[in-house]
């Protein structure tokens, strides 16, 4: 989830509908792969929390590296923080977990 | 050899083969972000040439903006420059104002490139053209204060302008980084530097 959001939050500020597309499946893979409603949703807050925590280091690096003065990077680490929330929350988040909970229902009944 | 495997083994291939991808596409635009914030500090100013013509009506000033990085993805949304006459000594401190046309300039700052903005100043009058005159033999040099105004992937966050000071005497010249700020496009104040 880290990468295909990053990949393109690092390029654009914002997830197109092919990265949505993109989340949607890979949630689909892997709440089939797990195959159990229950750790689906564990499994899906987990990797929402991971993804965020990794994308949110990346964004922010710079700052912390000292290639952005401290006044822009205190504001960037702010920015960031708004262009997170707004890619994720509400509908990507939704859909995501809706994504996971279907995929552990086609795997716990197929697979 | 794919036949062998069950559909699950068939999907955990597929997720750790997307991942892999996607973890792949990730790092280079990382690459590409970590070099977002040296071309935006590192984006220069330059005036390449100042000249007065010979009957002292006009002034003509070509700056260069440059993007000495391999970042690519900013572009110039507005150039403003006002112009001052000064005296070394101080005691000749004459604002022109606005420059004419430099803010019509808009483009791409692709990598290791530079944009060219070009100003026919127009010099109306007797005391004006003194200054200019002036200006040619030395006596005078031009100070421009320059905003630009960059827009980049954070646009829709964040706009930001970087301030430069040019005291021009003979070209070229390399104007000073005087400030950077970034100001949030949802309100607020802005950081600065």
């Amino acid at each position: 989830m880290a990468s295909i959001a990053g990949q393109s939050l690092l390029r654009d500020a914002f997830l197109n509908s092919l990265d949505m597309g993109l989340l949607l499946l890979v949630s689909f893979m892997a709440g089939a792969l797990v195959s159990d409603l229950g750790k689906a949703i564990l499994g899906y807050f987990g990797a929402v929390i991971v993804a965020s925590a990794t994308l949110y280091l990346v964004a922010v690096l710079p700052s912390l590296t000292g290639a952005v003065d401290s006044a822009n990077g205190a504001l960037l680490q702010v920015l960031w923080i708004s262009i997170l929330v707004r890619a994720f929350f509400p509908l990507p988040f939704i859909g995501i977990l809706a994504a996971s909970l279907v995929g552990a229902a086609v795997g716990e009944t197929y697979l | 050899m794919f036949q062998e495997l069950g559909a699950r083994q068939l999907l955990t291939l597929l997720f750790v083969g997307f991942s892999a991808f996607s973890g792949i596409s990730m790092v280079f635009s990382a690459r590409n972000y970590m070099e977002f914030f040296p071309a935006t500090t590192g984006a220069t100013v330059e005036v390449v040439s100042l000249n007065v013509q010979p009957d002292g009506q006009q002034i003509n000033v070509v700056f260069t903006l440059k993007n000495p990085t391999g970042y690519s993805g900013i572009t110039l949304r507005a150039f403003q420059a006002s112009l001052t006459f000064k005296s070394s000594d101080g005691r000749v401190n004459r604002p022109y104002g606005d420059l004419p046309g430099v803010s019509k300039v808009q483009g791409p700052l692709d990598p290791h490139s530079g944009l060219e903005i070009t100003s026919q100043i127009p010099i109306l009058g007797q005391t004006w053209s003194g200054i200019a005159q002036n200006l040619t033999k030395g006596i005078l040099t031009a100070n421009f204060q320059v905003t630009v105004n960059l827009s980049t992937f954070l646009d829709s966050v964040a706009w930001l302008y970087i301030y430069y000071e040019c005291n021009v005497s003979q070209t070229p010249t390399s104007c000073d980084r005087t400030e950077t700020v970034t100001i949030p496009t949802g309100g607020g104040g802005g950081g600065g530097s």
